[in-house]
């Protein structure tokens, strides 16, 4: 009993005296993005090899558009991506965040069952395709959350001179890849970013039924917090975070990034 | 009620060991006996409560197999504990409770319960919440309850065991008029006065054997 | 900070009868009462059942109620999406993301709490009452009755700790409900919705509801143990 107690006394020791060696330099960097990135897995790409070229430890918090931006908003994070340039850039606006940069860009797209009941199938003109499936009364799942997507939806709606509200539409409060498993589940349309939708095709059995429409384009933006607003902030990760986004290694990274075999994010240097 | 043997053993030792016994209709039997010897089992085994070998049980010249009392007979054996529960209702449905097992209807019920009420001279207790009656009052509410069930077979388990002065004379006469009434009973005391009872025989409980006093 | 001017707004909310706010209140309790109301009868019957009998597995039940009082409910909420999406075994009723697969997974979320409590109140019941009751002419079934009836507070207080379980569950609920507003967003889904919009007014209008049922619940919980009828 008494040399257990030896050898464990020895090992937490060990342990203690070990710890003061582990790299410190790994400060951690804590990164805000939307559900959209992540479901689609381009972050799965991306973290890993900014850790791996950088050597900083990146912590990640995921939620919807209107969460992530109010995170930057109040100094929670050290840096937020998002794809909805107003919300970015009235961070910067704020004194919040420091300065917007593009990342990538892809579009929205039209989801829905290959039933189509709505005969959506092929149009190009997005606000029509929303005037048909509220003429049709079809199924419509929508974000509710204030997301990206939710706000690009809305957009739709109105230019559409419509209001969403019909027995059909439901406002489900998740992210984009639970959506488009509810869509798939009740074989109804939804708005759906391309990289998503791409990544949950084979699960919900969906098909892409409108797309191409300018109305569509969908940017992804990163901001660094401002650190003379939040001084706890690691504006030194965070800077070295949007330096690499936008650097061509990432940029070949994203351009490389494939869901069944197709690319799905655009470098913004191509952007219109 | 007869039977021929009964035995009940807790862990190895044989607490009741008895030959033949019968209790013959209007016949009022005290048993007595000391502290553990088995008295309420006896009692407990013939209502059923209590599992207990027995042989040749039988009841109204009815057959018996012990510890599954046919529904007429449940009610044609009533047990009263020492210390009797009522249920937390109030005193009429207590008093009427058995009555509507039996399916009597509400009027009928009623009448029938404010009978024995009376009878028991509770009427005064009618909106006492049960839980706060005393003692006596208790005791004389479970005797109601089971009088008015007219059954064949009444086995009172001790029942002036916590009653003294007042409490106690009240339900030895409760008790006094259910032997009068020519009803079966088998009551297991101490009670001097219930033991010297006009109208009863007295047997004495010990060492697990039955025997007239 | 905002957060004060977001609590005041949250009262706004709830004083002023704010349709979308009452809605989610009104899908919540209709949820969990009639899942309690499904699931209760059961419980109760096993409960009793459990305490009275002794029959081959029944220590096995015992054990196995006991440890699912705090089955991870997201578990519960998984095994039932499995159950009921398209290509589930289920799949043919359509129930996901309808109020009927939130009641179900509540109801089973519940039954194991309702049943212990059953199991606990009979088995602390005097057990002259059943004696009584039989010794009377109770039929089984009706000296079960009356038993259950004189341990009345301590089931009840199982139905209130079994609402306080399933009232404020969030995982199975956004599991199989799909937070949709209007039809399967009840509290705890629309609170979590709230906070990822950063949107704190409803939010805390919401909070505040629930802490007033698990306040509602404590005293009425206090108050029964009191009456007695609890060991």
């Amino acid at each position: 009993m008494r040399s257990k107690l030896a050898s464990f006394c020895r090992i937490v020791a060990a342990l203690g005296l070990a710890l003061p060696a582990l790299p410190l330099a790994a400060a951690e960097f804590k990164l805000a993005a939307t559900h959209t990135l992540e479901d689609s897995g381009l972050l799965a790409t991306l973290i890993p090899a900014f850790e791996a070229a950088s050597g900083v430890k990146v912590r990640l918090a995921i939620g919807g558009t209107g969460q992530v931006i109010r995170l930057a908003a109040n100094g929670d994070v050290d840096a937020v991506m998002s794809h909805v340039k107003a919300q970015e850039e009235q961070l910067v606006a704020s004194g919040a965040g420091l300065k917007r940069h593009a990342v990538a860009f892809n579009d929205f797209l039209i989801a829905g069952p290959p039933q189509d009941p709505a005969r959506i199938r092929g149009l190009q003109d997005a606000v029509e395709v929303m005037r048909r499936i509220r003429a049709a009364k079809a199924r419509f799942i929508s974000r509710g959350d204030e997301s990206g997507t939710h706000v690009k939806e809305r957009e739709l709606w109105r230019a559409a001179g419509l209001e969403p509200r019909w027995a059909g539409y439901m406002s489900a409060g998740v992210g984009m890849g639970r959506v488009l498993m509810m869509a798939g589940e009740m074989q109804a349309y939804t708005l759906s970013d391309r990289a998503t939708f791409a990544a949950f095709r084979a699960r919900t059995g969906l098909e892409l039924l409108a797309a191409g429409d300018a109305r569509l384009y969908n940017e992804y933006g990163v901001v660094a917090v401002n650190p003379a607003r939040f001084p706890g902030i690691n504006a030194d990760a965070a800077a070295r975070f949007v330096s690499w986004l936008t650097s061509a290694e990432a940029q070949r990274l994203i351009a490389g990034f494939r869901i069944g075999g197709q690319q799905v994010f655009f470098a913004p240097a191509k952007a219109r | 009620m007869s039977f021929r043997h009964l035995r009940k053993s807790f862990g190895g030792r044989k607490l009741l060991d008895l030959g033949p016994f019968a209790v013959g209709a209007g016949e009022a039997y005290v048993i007595t006996g000391d502290n553990g010897s088995g008295k309420t089992t006896l009692l407990r085994i013939l209502a059923g409560l209590e599992p207990g070998e027995i042989a040749g049980f039988e009841f109204r010249g009815v057959p018996l197999i012990h510890g599954r009392l046919p529904e007429d007979v449940r009610h044609d054996i009533v047990y009263v504990h020492q210390h009797p529960y009522l249920f937390h209702s109030t005193v009429a449905h207590n008093i009427g409770y058995g009555l509507a097992a039996r399916g009597i209807a509400g009027v009928e019920r009623r009448r029938l319960a404010a009978q024995a009420i009376a009878w028991a001279g509770v009427d005064h207790l009618r909106g006492v919440p049960p839980a706060k009656l005393s003692g006596g009052e208790k005791q004389r509410v479970a005797l109601a309850r089971a009088k008015v069930l007219k059954p064949h077979l009444f086995l009172l388990d001790e029942p002036t065991a916590n009653l003294d002065g007042e409490a106690r004379a009240q339900a030895i006469a409760l008790i006094r008029q259910l032997v009068q009434d020519n009803g079966s009973l088998l009551i297991a005391c101490h009670d001097r006065e219930l033991i010297e009872l006009p109208g009863t025989r007295r047997f004495h409980l010990e060492n697990g054997k039955l025997d007239e006093a | 900070m905002d957060i004060l001017a977001s609590t005041r707004q949250a009262f706004a909310l709830l004083f002023s009868g704010d349709a979308e706010l009452w809605t989610i209140i009104w899908i919540s309790l209709r949820v969990s009462l009639t899942a309690l109301a499904l699931a209760t009868p059961p419980a109760v019957i096993l409960g009793y059942a459990l305490a009275q009998k002794r029959f081959f597995g029944r220590r096995i039940l015992v054990v196995l109620i006991q440890g699912l009082l705090s089955f991870p409910t997201v578990v519960v909420g998984l095994i039932l999406y499995i159950l009921l999406t398209r290509q589930g075994p289920l799949g043919s009723w359509q129930l996901l993301f309808t109020q009927e697969a939130m009641i179900m997974g509540q109801a089973v979320i519940a039954f194991p709490v309702l049943a212990a409590f059953a199991l606990a109140a009979v088995q602390g019941a005097d057990p002259r009452a059943h004696e009584t009751a039989v010794s009377l002419g109770a039929s089984p079934l009706r000296a079960a009755l009356t038993t259950l009836l004189e341990v009345r507070f301590a089931v009840v207080a199982g139905v209130f700790n079994g609402f306080g379980r399933v009232i404020s569950e969030v995982g199975c609920a956004m599991m199989v409900g799909g937070n949709i507003a209007g039809v399967t967003r009840n509290i705890p889904t629309a609170i979590a919705l709230e906070t990822s919009k950063g949107d704190f007014a409803q939010g805390i209008a919401l909070g505040v509801v629930l802490m007033l049922f698990a306040l509602g619940i404590s005293i009425t919980l206090g108050l029964l143990q009191g009456r007695g009828g609890l060991k």
